[in-house]
């Protein structure tokens, strides 16, 4: 069977060739789309917890840190909160040094903590007035080191150092003094979230149920969630995954269309087969196997071309959020996508190998 | 081996709702070896009644007797292992080679090794092993309809039906597949009927059964193989 069914895929190759290529192409957006968007979500998780802060806040209902804003009188009232060691405001903003990159700017305080926590690998930290630290990522990318000068937001600013974390999405953006950040975005003396370090981190939950309770219209999360709080997280999976799977569900119609094609042009043939005394479930098995086939080789397929196609996004990726290539995690979502489609698809030819009429299909 | 022996009686088939008659009451007897000829014109019911005795179609009305009893299981399954099928225009599947569409009736029975290995004897025996591995849409037109006949043989079937076997074919491959059916039947003692409009191949028969509209036309003409010395010279030297 195996043998006929290849034989049947190569009498027309460019058809197979192709049918084969869309169910790649769906697979690969498939992946490329969950791949993308987890790791946006695992980068600023990761860029999170690299802080090293046990609790952060935000403003209630803020979808991103940049929409947060906190006023002096919360970070009084969250300087009194009961166990905690350090807070530590920040701004974040959003911004582009180029037309076509865009990248986070964190206001830190230059002695703070999370200062400290940045390495600084050429020039050195930012002292108060106009300068600014790169991260790597970003200086790598955009030629930048130190004694350079930046305009961002009608300002021009002196990078005075280059610091990496290790976390992309810290390492794509640069720091400023908090000033300088309120300044460039127009912030007043507000924040955009507070990081918390606990004197024990194992009081987190309590600290988080009293903050709920008594402060309202603060997010508070702890930092292994904090992602949660600031993008939405489940949402965001959640509509890149509806996204994955309608593009490979759009891939998958084409591939229906040319596979019905194939069968009907096909009818006399399943005909023949059964004339000369073959069983049905053996012609269904044969044709559904072909469609396996196909769907086994765009499966393959898919990997190479979904790496292709994140080294191509990877390159254009200002915030370093792409990763380079398709973690094995996103692997089995993608392969049981590909086997449960392609197991509806061979539907289509076992249904219709079953239903010829030998007689009228030879007749015609 | 011993040819089957048929029987239908007031078989009737319709088409398009009932609107085509193809078989409005068809009794019809074959002995097992008998070598049988349906005659007739388009439309006089010949495939139909050759396509109810393979059981390829079912019959809206009558019955079916296969060696004197109705047929039951699979149609499949009994055609694979008791009968052979010879299309008017070859019906092989032009992807494959000549080899690989002899052997497919053998294929799921004996898996591909098997198969390959029996059709290959069968080509050698029929001439044909030359054109072995050639592709069945390379082929002449007489080329493709002895590969369906060695199709249609390599089971070693006690029935083969023909439908138009020569219809297709020049005069010269037409008597090398009349050949190869007729000594077939003759070494096996298997049942043989085919349908065609060639009067010259009916009379190859030993009986021939006219059709028209549906029904039996006349009595069935015992012929004889003297019929097919005296009209089918390039028949008869293929045989030999």
């Amino acid at each position: 069977m195996l043998f006929l069914a290849l034989r049947n895929l190569l009498r027309r190759r460019l058809r197979s060739g192709l049918t084969a290529l869309g169910v790649a192409i769906g697979t690969a957006a498939f992946l490329v789309i969950v791949t993308t968007v987890d790791g946006l979500l695992l980068e600023a998780q990761e860029g999170v917890d690299a802080l090293g802060t046990d609790i952060s806040l935000v403003q209630a209902g803020a979808t991103v840190p940049w929409l947060s804003h906190l006023s002096p009188a919360d970070l009084d009232r969250i300087a009194l909160l009961p166990g905690v060691s350090v807070a530590t405001p920040v701004v974040v903003g959003l911004t582009r040094l180029d037309a076509r990159s865009r990248f986070i700017v964190f206001g830190v305080a230059p002695d703070s903590q999370l200062m400290r926590r940045a390495e600084i690998v050429d020039g050195r930290p930012p002292a108060s007035g106009n300068e600014i630290v790169i991260g790597a990522f970003a200086a790598g990318r955009l030629g930048l080191v130190p004694g350079d000068r930046v305009e961002l937001m009608r300002r021009e600013l002196d990078v005075v150092g280059i610091y990496r974390t290790g976390r992309a999405l810290l390492d794509a953006g640069a720091i400023v003094d908090i000033p300088l950040a309120q300044a460039l975005f127009n912030l007043g003396d507000r924040v955009s979230l507070v990081f918390l370090d606990l004197r024990d981190p194992a009081n987190a939950a309590a600290l988080l149920e009293t903050i709920a309770t008594e402060m309202p219209e603060l997010d508070a999360a702890a930092s292994d969630v904090f992602t949660d709080s600031i993008q939405r997280i489940g949402m965001v999976r959640q509509y890149g995954r509806q996204m994955a799977v309608l593009a490979f569900l759009i891939a998958a119609l084409g591939v229906c269309n040319t596979l019905a094609m194939n069968l009907s042009e096909r009818t006399r043939e399943i005909a023949i087969l059964r004339a000369i005394g073959w069983r049905r479930w053996r012609i269904a098995a044969t044709v559904v196997m072909e469609t396996l086939l196909l769907v086994a080789i765009g499966v393959a397929l898919s990997l190479p071309l979904s790496e292709l196609t994140l080294a191509a996004l990877n390159g254009q990726d200002s915030l370093g959020f792409v990763p380079s290539d398709v973690p094995s995690a996103a692997l089995p979502g993608g392969v049981v996508l590909a086997a449960v489609t392609g197991f509806l698809l061979s539907l289509i030819p076992l249904v219709h190998s079953l239903r010829v009429r030998t007689a009228v299909a030879l007749r015609s | 081996m011993r040819g089957l022996a048929l029987t239908v009686e007031g078989v009737t088939r319709s088409y398009d709702r009932g609107l085509v008659h193809a078989l409005a009451g068809v009794d019809l007897s074959i002995r097992p070896g008998e070598k049988v000829a349906l005659v007739g014109p388009t439309g006089a019911g010949k495939s139909t009644l050759l396509a109810i005795l393979g059981r390829i179609e079912v019959a809206d009305g009558g019955r079916l007797l296969i060696d004197g009893a109705e047929p039951a299981g699979s149609a499949e399954a009994w055609r694979a292992a008791n009968v052979g099928v010879v299309f008017q225009f070859h019906h092989l599947l032009p992807h494959l080679t000549v080899i690989e569409n002899v052997a497919l009736p053998l294929w799921p029975r004996l898996g591909k090794a098997g198969a390959l290995a029996r059709a290959d004897a069968l080509l050698e025996e029929i001439g044909l092993s030359h054109r072995r591995g050639a592709r069945a849409a390379t082929l002449s037109g007489g080329e493709r309809q002895i590969s369906a006949v060695a199709r249609a043989l390599v089971t070693g079937p006690r029935l083969v039906l023909a439908d138009e076997p020569t219809g297709s074919v020049d005069s010269v491959a037409g008597a090398r597949v009349v050949g190869l059916l007729h000594e077939w039947a003759r070494s096996s003692g298997g049942t043989l009927v085919l349908a065609t409009h060639d009067r010259e191949l009916a009379a190859t028969c030993a009986r021939i059964v006219s059709m028209k509209d549906g029904r039996i036309a006349t009595p069935p003409v015992e012929g004889g193989i003297d019929a097919v010395s005296r009209s089918q010279e390039p028949a008869a030297a293929a045989i030999a």
